[in-house]
């Protein structure tokens, strides 16, 4: 009961500093909204990165091509050599034929009567016969390589590497700049949440002085001022979380629509996946920045 | 053995703002659990610093003072909370709030302890309508005369049924009929248990109601008299 009637108190109070000191709450939640968006954003282009990047890694592989006559037993050990190696996901092996009606099919569609004409049964791709290589992680790709190489009977090894490569440090960059700002965002909206309680202690220093004399406890005058810094982190990270709901589906469309010549590369995450992620993530930076800026400035500040 | 102990015990206190002069010089004294003191003395001679010592306003430096035979030396901040909640204080300066209504005034000392809605609103009203202010209870402060303001003060001293009552020159701004009344409510308090100490300039209500008198000068204690007259004056 009498937790209740104070936490109840506090909470009322809260709203009551929030609405006092209008201008410099507009300025934290303006500020936190800001920082909680950017990191909306980022975490949208990261995360759908990285599930591309997934995605593409199950596609992009290493071709593996043997030498000349080697032999069907020969080519049977180097494909156990590859599997046993713990990065390779899986290995798909591509006759000479295949190979050639795979050929034929991607570069001659349409003018099979031609072919037949031109090269009859023979097959021109006749040591074309291939492992195609697929691995668990796409770094991992040039290291496997070079193992490839090295295994006797082994003529080329045709890889992705570079564009593999590339997408992890793009990956990788703007993950580093979006901490960076966000970091920056961060420190500002501390900032201003202190001067914001600061502001609130300072306007009520003779109530607070008073409240002592009666007999208040610590906790009991700083828990409005805590209540009004997790107010401020609630609203400053409700508001870019609506915003960013609105948007993720439009951003998507418009991606989809403007590239649509990459429509195998881009596939997004559900809308769902994205917030189940993002909602509480948000949330928890709102309540602990509003949190942690009015501990630290109470600590400075209330002491009578 | 409680019954012996007083309810509060001062030894030795001394208190000085500055190097070298003393608002309160080695000052000792005793108050019994119910009992009525009047404090008087010229301007200056350490009444409400006494008041704020004993309120652990400010710290002495040098003495203890004693509740219930426990030093309040070495009490922590919650502890201090908790001491202050047995102690309703009528500052001299009042220390009200402008800011909002009587009824909140008063209120905020039900609040500080976690009163209930409830109970908090029946106990406001009820000490209000004591001190007769039942139709301000809407006002602010500053719509309120002198006068309504001590009442004010002295309604939010009571409001928690404190077991002692510090009462700064609370008949300051009244005229003699009602600082008589302010002091028939006292008396009213102090027989229903409350011990109350009262720093006063009022010599008619002192002379006429025949408590323990204290008078201080220059920081000490000049005279304590059982059934006193407020009689510095003449020393
Ligand atoms: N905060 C302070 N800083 C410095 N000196 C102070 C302070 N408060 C009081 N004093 C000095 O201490 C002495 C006692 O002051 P105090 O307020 O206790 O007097 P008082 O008896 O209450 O007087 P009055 O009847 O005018 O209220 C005075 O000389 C005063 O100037
Ligand atoms: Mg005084």
């Amino acid at each position: 009961m009498k937790g209740i009637s104070v936490l109840l108190y506090s909470i009322k109070q809260g709203i009551k500093n929030l609405r006092h000191n209008g201008l410099f709450t507009l300025a934290s939640v303006g500020t936190i909204s800001a920082c909680l968006f950017l990191f909306g954003i980022f975490y949208f282009i990261v995360s759908n990165f990285q599930y591309m990047v997934k995605n593409a890694e199950t596609s992009v592989g290493i071709t593996v091509f043997f030498n000349e006559n080697i032999g069907d037993e020969a080519i049977a050990s180097i494909g156990d050599k590859i599997r046993a190696r713990g990065e390779v996901s899986e290995v798909i092996f591509v006759s000479a034929d295949e190979a050639w009606e795979k050929f034929k099919g991607e570069v001659f569609a349409g003018r099979e009567e031609e072919i037949a004409q031109t090269f009859g049964d023979d097959n021109p791709l006749v040591d074309s016969a291939s492992y195609e290589v697929y691995l668990s992680d796409v770094s991992e790709q040039g290291a496997l390589s070079e193992y490839i190489k090295s295994i006797d009977g082994v003529r080329e090894v045709k890889g992705s590497i570079d564009a593999a490569t590339g997408l992890t440090n793009v990956n990788k960059l703007i993950g580093y700049v979006s901490a960076a700002i966000i970091i920056i965002l961060l420190a500002v909206s501390i900032f201003l949440i202190n001067t914001t309680i600061s502001t609130g202690v300072s306007v009520r220093k003779e109530e607070i002085s008073i409240m002592r004399l009666v007999g208040a406890t610590d906790l009991f005058i700083k828990m409005p001022f805590i209540i009004e810094g997790i107010l401020i982190g609630i609203i400053g990270a409700a508001l870019p979380l609506a915003v960013l709901y609105f948007m993720y589906g439009r951003i998507v469309n418009f991606v989809g629509e403007r590239f649509s010549v990459l429509s195998g590369i881009l596939i997004f995450l559900e809308e769902g996946t994205v917030f189940s992620v993002l909602v509480p993530i948000c949330v928890c930076l709102g309540v602990g920045i509003g949190y942690i800026g009015s501990i630290w400035t109470l600590r400075r500040h209330v002491r009578v | 053995m409680s019954e012996n102990i007083p309810i509060i015990r001062l030894e030795n206190i001394s208190k000085s703002y500055q190097e070298g002069v003393d608002a309160i010089d080695n000052l000792s004294l005793e108050v019994d659990k119910g009992e009525f003191v009047f404090v008087v003395g010229p301007s200056g001679s350490g009444k409400s610093t006494l008041i704020k010592l004993l309120l652990k306003e400010i710290e002495p430096t040098g003495g203890q003072i004693f509740m219930r035979g426990k030093s309040i030396a070495s009490l922590r901040r919650r502890q201090i909370s908790k001491y202050r909640r047995e102690i309703g204080v009528v500052f001299q300066n009042f220390k009200l709030l402008n800011d909002r209504n009587v009824f909140e005034n008063v209120a905020l000392a039900q609040r500080v302890i976690g009163v209930s809605k409830w109970n908090m609103n029946r106990n406001v009203a009820s000490i209000l309508s004591l001190v007769g202010l039942t139709e301000k209870i809407l006002a602010n402060p500053s719509e309120l005369s002198g006068g309504e303001q001590q009442r004010v003060a002295l309604a939010r001293a009571l409001v928690n049924r404190p077991s002692i009552l510090l009462a700064d020159e609370p008949t300051g701004n009244l005229d003699p009929k009602n600082a008589r009344a302010m002091m028939e409510l006292l008396d009213d308090v102090n027989k229903l248990g409350t011990t109350v100490i009262v720093v006063t300039h009022n010599p008619d209500v002192v002379d006429e109601m025949k408590k323990r008198v204290i008078v201080m000068q220059n920081g000490k204690v000049l005279s304590d008299k059982v059934k006193g007259g407020y009689a510095y004056e003449r020393y």
